[in-house]
């Protein structure tokens, strides 16, 4: 037992963070990484073609709808819920999650619903349940006419502030 | 080359999750990043939510939909940050490169020092040093003050593993006072000086420095004790036990480095002929300490040591017994732990605890570790290298699940081709059949000819044709009329003959006056009529065109889905077999690299014992020699 122990151990401790491998393992990593890094490369370019071809089929362009949501204003309204209905039947009803809803308010838009519709005019009805300003319980509907032509349609349900007044403001936007 | 590797001291979570959290702040910067295209806010709304392999794959989509149109340099930066986030490397260096030498993307100074800054970290992570050097060096002066730091961080990390100290020193004059990364980067720089015996009054008033730093939170003060030791180290390497007692004395009793500090104290006393003040030093390790730490088995083995040499030989005998007991313990509890690295719980362990998760955060990817773990692996379990593994393992589970899923919704994709096939023949077959189709043609025909007659209307100006119901009565009448008076000899017409030829003029005058007037209210009602039923007609042509279309290529596009419902699905089989060979490779380099690291600790652990045996062996004989 010397001191050169310990100064081993201190510069072990200091110096050589724990290395695992030689560098022939090193190598063998880097080749299992590069492997690795490959398949999930490819991974993902078969979810993006599968998720193209499920979309393809089920919601062809000349039928599709999408309506997507997204927040642009600051403490005036935290979303809860949303329920849409198209032509007065509900398509579908969203409860958020802290994280969705702290998603949106950071500027992510989520694709809230997709699904088909005949050419002509359909109203889109959104209501957005959650909390006002001061906290207080909050529900609020919109409804617009819309177009659907040949080509996929987008709607966007905007939530925003009108801060002269301190309340939320709901917009629906079609996007061209 | 004197040193095969330099080892630096890196800020491990940042390091792994720095770029994510540049681009968050990036991303958070609304004014910066407004959402331009919903492409790209749908791909931020999985990003924010820690789903990169969604992310990615919106982003991917967008790209090959095309709908990502007003707003191209965002996406794509985070899209190269998502890369290189997720492991794709090699991705996100091209990415990066195609954002910067494109002409197309027209990317602001802001965009492109960040496209700069996450390249060269790419390019560190693949030990390219030149070139992360050279890239973070573009970078010209756009990023955020907390990205600048990082950057002059990595560009200290950089020159230090290029030897170049002149350089790397520089970059500590350009960091921020208070900064964390320069608090790194100086005991970086301190260490690898010291290491390389080189410039040594600077490395410890480099480490001088930070050891007075007012620290303020964990990490601080773990730089703090470190700078400490290190200091402790200098001062031992040069005899200065006093000195070093000093430094020793300022770490922890509680932070990361307590147990060195106190073995370090306890040498240091001892060689400052301190033999009480050693073994308290060490007692106070053994005592609070876990038991598994290396550093507790050499205070297990010194204290008898210690002892022996103040003569007190009955009492090192007894220690060194209670060492050689401990020891055995240890050995035997390894090799249930080494049972327990080969065995499925292990794999279990490491397994993502929900398989719908994506992209675990590191250093929490594994759950309930085995006690045993802890107790000899610590230092393993929360290292840089075994939780990337984990993470890479769990990822690779991750894209298991995702095909298993494709997979399983390939039946329902070609149940929905088939259901659109037969759909299609049945409104062929019905439309065929019908004569909807027929009488279509007949309306567009007679639009056409009311059109043509509202043409010819307009050019002759016929007022006539315009004429209502009664006013046409009027007119047969008034025809009817004149008629009759042509037909009244001249030498007859009396008085009432020429009141009646005057009346029939005043009305044809009136009626005349009348349609002339109304003609052009009239023609542009007729007009208006007529562009509604031409718009009208226009759709239904269009309507027929497209179902015309539909009929046509219909048979060719459901040949074209069946085509790419074969593949993918030969695809996902293919990539399943790959991702279950890489999941078997993973597993074992988990369990080599575990194994590796305890059989460095349980070798330790025999020399202990063994040393302890000899030392009990050597002791025994002595004393029966001066019996």
């Amino acid at each position: 037992m010397r001191i050169s122990t310990l100064l081993l151990v201190l510069f072990g401790l200091l110096f050589n963070q724990a290395i695992l491998a030689e560098d022939k393992q090193a190598d063998e990593t880097q080749g299992v990484n590069r492997e690795i890094e490959e398949l999930k490369n490819d991974v993902l370019e078969l979810n993006r073609d599968l998720f193209i071809l499920e979309e393809d089929l089920l919601f062809s362009a000349n039928t599709q709808i999408s309506v997507f949501v997204s927040v642009d204003v600051d403490d005036l309204f935290e979303l809860d819920s949303m329920t849409l209905k198209i032509d007065d039947k509900v398509v579908t009803n969203y409860l958020y999650t802290a994280r969705e809803a702290g998603s949106l308010n950071k500027g992510g838009v989520q694709r809230l619903y997709i699904g088909n519709l005949t050419s002509g005019e359909h109203e889109v009805t959104a209501f957005f349940i959650g909390k006002g300003p001061s906290k207080r319980d909050f529900k609020r509907a919109v409804s617009k006419v819309i177009e659907k032509t040949e080509n996929a349609k987008f709607v966007e349900l905007k939530i925003t502030g009108d801060i002269s007044k301190e309340q939320p403001d709901f917009i629906v936007k079609v996007w061209e | 080359m004197i040193f095969s590797k330099i080892n630096i001291f890196v800020r491990t979570t940042v390091l792994m999750l720095g770029c994510i959290i540049s681009l968050t702040v990036c991303a958070e910067e609304k004014n910066l990043h407004k959402v331009e295209d919903l492409a790209y806010g749908v791909s931020l709304y999985d990003f924010y939510q820690g789903k990169y392999f969604s992310s990615i794959t919106d982003l991917l989509v967008a790209q090959q939909n095309q709908s990502l149109l007003k707003d191209k340099n965002n996406p794509q930066l985070l899209l190269g940050g998502l890369y290189l986030s997720y492991g794709l490397y090699s991705k996100s260096s091209d990415v990066f490169e195609e954002l910067l030498a494109s002409d197309a993307f027209n990317a602001t100074p802001e965009v492109k020092d960040r496209a700069w800054y996450l390249l060269g970290k790419n390019y560190y992570e693949n030990e390219m040093l030149d070139e992360a050097g050279k890239s973070l060096l573009k970078v010209e002066g756009s990023l955020q003050e907390k990205d600048e730091e990082e950057r002059l961080y990595w560009l200290n990390t950089v020159f230090l593993k290029k030897y170049d100290v002149v350089s790397a020193v520089d970059m500590l004059y350009k960091m921020q006072d208070r900064s964390i990364w320069r608090y790194y980067a100086v005991f970086n720089t301190a260490t690898y000086l010291i290491r390389a015996e080189t410039y040594p009054d600077y490395a410890r008033q480099l480490l001088l420095d930070l050891s007075l730093i007012e620290a303020n939170d964990s990490e601080e003060k773990l730089l703090v004790d470190k700078a400490n030791l290190a200091l402790a180290y200098i001062s031992l390497k040069n005899n200065n036990q006093q000195e070093a007692i000093q430094h020793f004395l300022k770490i922890r009793t509680n932070g990361g480095v307590t147990s060195e500090a106190l073995l370090g104290l306890g040498w240091a006393q001892y060689r400052d002929k301190n033999y009480d003040d050693s073994i308290a030093s060490w007692m106070n390790l053994v005592s609070t300490q876990t038991k598994s730490d290396l550093m507790v088995q050499e205070a297990l083995i010194s204290i008898p040591y210690v002892f022996e040499k103040k003569q007190d030989n009955d009492q090192a005998l007894y220690l060194y017994g209670l060492a050689v007991e401990g020891y055995k313990v240890q050995i035997d509890e390894t090799k249930k732990l080494v049972d327990y690295i080969n065995s499925e719980q292990f794999i279990a362990q490491i397994s993502p605890a929900n398989m719908s998760d994506e992209v675990p955060p590191l250093f929490s990817s594994v759950k309930d570790v085995n006690p045993l773990m802890y107790r000899y692996l610590s230092k393993f379990v929360f290292s840089k290298e075994f939780n990337a593994s984990v993470q890479s393992y769990q990822q690779i589970k991750y894209l298991g699940y995702k095909l298993d899923r494709w997979q399983y919704s390939m039946p329902s994709l070609q149940m929905m081709l088939s259901e659109k096939r037969s759909t299609y023949k049945n409104k062929l077959t019905k439309t065929l059949g019908d004569d909807s189709l027929k009488r279509v043609k007949e309306l567009i025909t007679r639009k056409n000819t009311l059109l043509s007659k509202v043409n010819k209307i307009e050019s002759n100006e016929n007022f006539y044709a315009l004429a209502e119901q009664k006013e046409s009565e009027y007119i047969e009448v008034l025809s009817a009329v004149k008629t009759a008076l042509v037909d009244v000899p001249f030498e007859s017409e009396d008085a009432d003959v020429g009141e009646l030829r005057f009346k029939h003029r005043l009305l044809q005058g009136l009626l005349r006056w009348r349609l002339e007037t109304e003609y052009p209210v009239r023609l542009w009602q007729l007009k208006k009529a007529t562009k509604k039923l031409d718009d009208t007609t226009k759709n239904m042509q269009s309507r027929l065109a497209s179902l015309k279309h539909v009929f046509k290529s219909a048979p060719k596009e459901f040949a074209e889905f069946d085509a790419r419902i074969v593949n993918k699905e030969e695809q996902i089989n293919q990539l399943k077999s790959r991702v279950k060979n890489e999941l078997i490779k993973q597993e074992q380099r988990i369990r080599a690299a575990a194994l590796s690291a305890l059989e460095v600790h349980r070798n330790q652990i025999r020399l202990y014992h063994d040393r302890a045996l000899y030392a009990k062996a050597r002791l025994y004989d002595s004393m029966m020699v001066k019996e």
